[in-house]
């Protein structure tokens, strides 16, 4: 019979990131990396000679052009003379590396992990040309597939399954820029219309300009300890309470049929799949009433819809209009992005983990403008390759018995 | 001592499968995944994760987890790529059954070389720092050569003492013929470096407890260099014996020599694995290439090392160190070519990154 063991509790004791925006303006990828570390651990009260190992969140490499990154950038994450490993699993990779540090605390092998990551999106020219690359060579990548046909196919299908129109899309956007201008850090910071949205050039239809998230640079970085090493003056720890992750076929044109679950290429099944395992393991029954807001990673608008379905949040095919009457605002039942979201800003390596420290402010209390009142738990959620790799981590403000 | 860890985590699995010229990378990947599955009879349905170790430019794409992950059995299962390492691969993946959130997990690394855009050389070239040390030419092989180098001029009979580790893993080269092949990164001699081959590895980590034939992987210990080659002494491993501290300390072992009766180490080149015996403490570090020189490393020696010939008739590029566990369990399975008598616990070193930047220690043993 094999023992049952329950993971030590793991909280997060300081967190970290820079203001994100254009690379054009951005500091060195090294330098980036230092000033959301340097932050998680002042945050935590700690030096870097307190922490006991390192994950570096680092997630396509031809985006900054220097092959296995890590072994160059060990230096200037402390992990000299320290155990480090790099987590990449694509636009998915800050949140994984979340949950390889939690392994590192959870498992009793190490007391302090610092997590970080950055990225300067177009430091080597145009992402969507890199991503192309991550495409099947002989049927897929010559379509051309890139992130952006990739999900304008998504919601075409959505629209085609449950009838959603763009100025449904378009209020998603006007949410979420709405709440990226109350945010500091945020890369796009204004508001916008709904009619602006629908006015804006199409880049793949049904996807807009302002349906789409931006290209982003900027660090971060989070600071995992267990329960007996937290110090006194830290911030008030974060618990993680469920972790998760479930990764989609690769090949598209495997997931156009309907699955046992009813699921097709127009929703995220592996999204659904990894939350309902990060849920059980938090105790998570009715997440419409025990979930106080979402941090998810929605590149495009439609993503934001079908991945509030796939999380229990709406039954599957009726989220859009629910965002149409503000169920999804940062007043309202359940608000999904408060920090304005990947819509606002796209730092791709550490964009998911971006979503676990907003959702670690949140339940700290400390997340100013767009504050949830009384949030107590939050999920954060990623997704990275071509809408494969989904992740979903549950940040408590009480620590798991 | 005792360690609160030992017997927490098992191997019930392993596998490596080499590739057919017209095998893609995912049939590669497939054949060890499934193989280790059936070695442990189980199916994908049975694991609830997969813990993979890729690397982007050697397979030639920008991120080819996505390709790989379905293969390793990971579709609507959890799964994550470590990126820097195999042995960091190993390493999340002992943590995740350590912690119970996963009871069975599979661990997969590969190289196929055939894959890389233009050379593996090249894809490592581009590892280097971009201002300062990629326009040197630095690479694997080069890094590799820096560290013999630096290793020889501080020894007596230093190229016989690589050269006589070489014969010992070739078995049927003596030491005359390696000293006279070819320079390939000058000292090291084509003899004394693998040849790239494509190969994958499959490793089936469960919570202990299955009743069914198992192999404990009682630690996992790693740690990293710098990444700045020019300010790092080559020829000490410090981190190595950071590593194998860890490893021995959650093992449980007190006198390596005594305790571990056969050691897989890193020999990328001969002299990387003479560079090992002092930080994992099978000698001083001084008497290392005496210890080389005196063949007590060989098969039927009182320190076997690769006792299976290690990887000098070739190593998969980038996953190729997982080699290492899969030669350690074989050992106390009791199934290896050239099996070590009477022996309860082996040790793999696994080794990535210029001149072993990152290095790992997993030490296994007879399940009690």
């Amino acid at each position: 019979m094999t023992d049952v063991v329950s993971p030590r509790a793991v909280a997060a004791v300081g967190v970290g990131q820079t203001p994100f925006g254009p690379t054009s303006e951005a500091p060195t990828y090294v330098v980036m990396l230092q000033q959301a570390a340097s932050q998680a651990l002042e945050a935590a009260n700690l030096t870097i000679d307190e922490i006991d190992a390192v994950v570096l969140a680092l997630a396509p490499e031809s985006l900054m052009g220097v092959n296995h990154a890590e072994r160059w950038c060990t230096d200037y994450i402390g992990g000299r003379m320290k155990p480090v490993l790099r987590i990449q699993t694509g636009g998915a990779t800050g949140l994984s590396a979340v949950q390889a540090g939690y392994q590192h605390v959870a498992s009793g092998l190490y007391e302090r992990v610092l997590v970080v990551g950055a990225d300067r999106v177009r430091e080597s020219g145009d992402a969507q040309k890199i991503f192309n690359k991550i495409w099947d060579p002989f049927y897929e990548r010559a379509l051309p597939f890139t992130t952006i046909t990739m999900i304008a196919m998504s919601a075409v299908r959505y629209m085609h399954n449950y009838g959603m129109t763009e100025r449904q899309m378009a209020r998603v956007s006007q949410k979420a820029h709405y709440n990226g201008a109350l945010n500091p850090n945020a890369h796009i910071r204004r508001e916008v219309t709904v009619d602006e949205v629908m006015e804006s050039r199409y880049l793949s239809w049904p996807l807009k300009l302002l349906d789409a998230c931006p290209q982003s640079a900027g660090g971060c970085a989070v600071v995992l300890s267990s329960a007996d090493a937290v110090k006194p003056e830290s911030q008030s720890p974060a618990w993680i309470t469920g972790v998760s992750m479930a990764g989609e076929t690769y090949y598209i044109g495997d997931r156009l049929e309907t699955s046992e679950r009813g699921y097709d290429y127009g929703d995220a099944e592996a999204l659904a799949v990894a939350a309902e395992r990060a849920y059980a393991m938090a105790g998570i029954t009715d997440p419409r009433t025990q979930i106080d807001a979402v941090e998810t990673y929605a590149s495009f608008t439609p993503v934001e819809i079908h991945n509030a379905e796939a999380l229990g949040l709406a039954d599957l095919g009726t989220a859009a209009p629910l965002f149409e009457e503000g169920f999804f605002d940062l007043d309202g039942e359940i608000p999904l992005n408060p920090s304005g979201g990947v819509i606002c800003t796209n730092p791709i390596s550490v964009t998911a983990m971006v979503r676990f420290v907003e959702a670690v402010l949140q339940v700290q209390g400390r997340a100013g403008a767009h504050q949830v009142p009384g949030a107590k738990t939050v999920v954060a959620t990623g997704a990275g390759g071509s809408h494969q790799f989904f992740n979903v981590a549950i940040v408590s403000s009480e620590q798991p018995k | 001592m005792a360690s609160k860890l030992a017997g927490s985590v098992v191997i019930t699995g392993i596998a490596e499968a080499s590739s057919e010229r017209e095998d893609s990378l995912e049939t590669l990947v497939f054949r060890g995944a499934r193989a280790a599955l059936d070695e442990a009879g189980l199916d994908r349905g049975d694991l609830d994760g997969v813990v993979l170790a890729a690397s982007d430019q050697t397979d030639g794409r920008a991120i080819t987890s996505m390709l790989t992950s379905g293969p390793a059995g990971a579709y609507l299962n959890d799964e994550i790529n470590v990126a820097s390492s195999p042995g960091h691969a190993l390493a999340l993946g002992f943590m995740q059954i350590l912690s119970g959130t996963h009871q069975r997990l599979l661990v997969s690394s590969w190289g196929k070389s055939s894959e890389t855009a233009g050379s593996v050389q090249a894809a490592e070239r581009l590892s280097a720092d971009p201002f300062f040390e990629r326009d040197g030419g630095l690479s694997a092989a080069a890094a590799a050569a820096f560290q013999a180098q630096q290793r020889r001029v501080n020894a007596t009979d230093g190229a016989l003492a690589a050269a006589r580790i070489a014969a010992r893993n070739h078995g049927d080269v003596d030491e005359a013929a390696i000293l006279a092949s070819a320079v390939v990164a000058s000292p090291l001699r084509e003899l004394e470096v693998p040849p790239e081959i494509d190969r994958t590895f499959s490793i089936l980590l469960e919570r202990a407890g299955r009743d069914t034939p198992a192999v404990t992987l009682s630690s996992v210990g790693w740690c990293s260099d710098s990444g700045r080659i020019a300010e790092r002494d080559l020829s000490a491993l410090p981190h190595l014996q950071r590593a194998a501290e860890d490893a021995y300390q959650r093992a449980g072992v007190q006198s390596p020599t005594d305790e571990i009766g056969s050691w897989h180490l890193h020999d990328y080149t001969p002299d990387a694995e003479i560079l090992a015996y002092g930080p994992l403490g099978i000698c001083a570090a001084a008497a290392a290439n005496d210890l080389a020189l005196s063949g007590a490393t060989a098969y039927g020696g009182l320190l076997p090392v690769n006792p299976d010939g290690g990887s000098v008739r070739g190593e998969a590029p980038f996953g190729g160190p997982m080699a290492k566990v899969l030669a350690a369990v074989r050992q106390v399975r009791g199934t290896a070519t050239n099996q070590v008598s009477d022996l309860d616990r082996a040790l793999a070193q696994l080794t990535t990154g210029f001149a072993g930047q990152f290095q790992t220690v997993a030490i296994v043993e007879r399940q009690q």
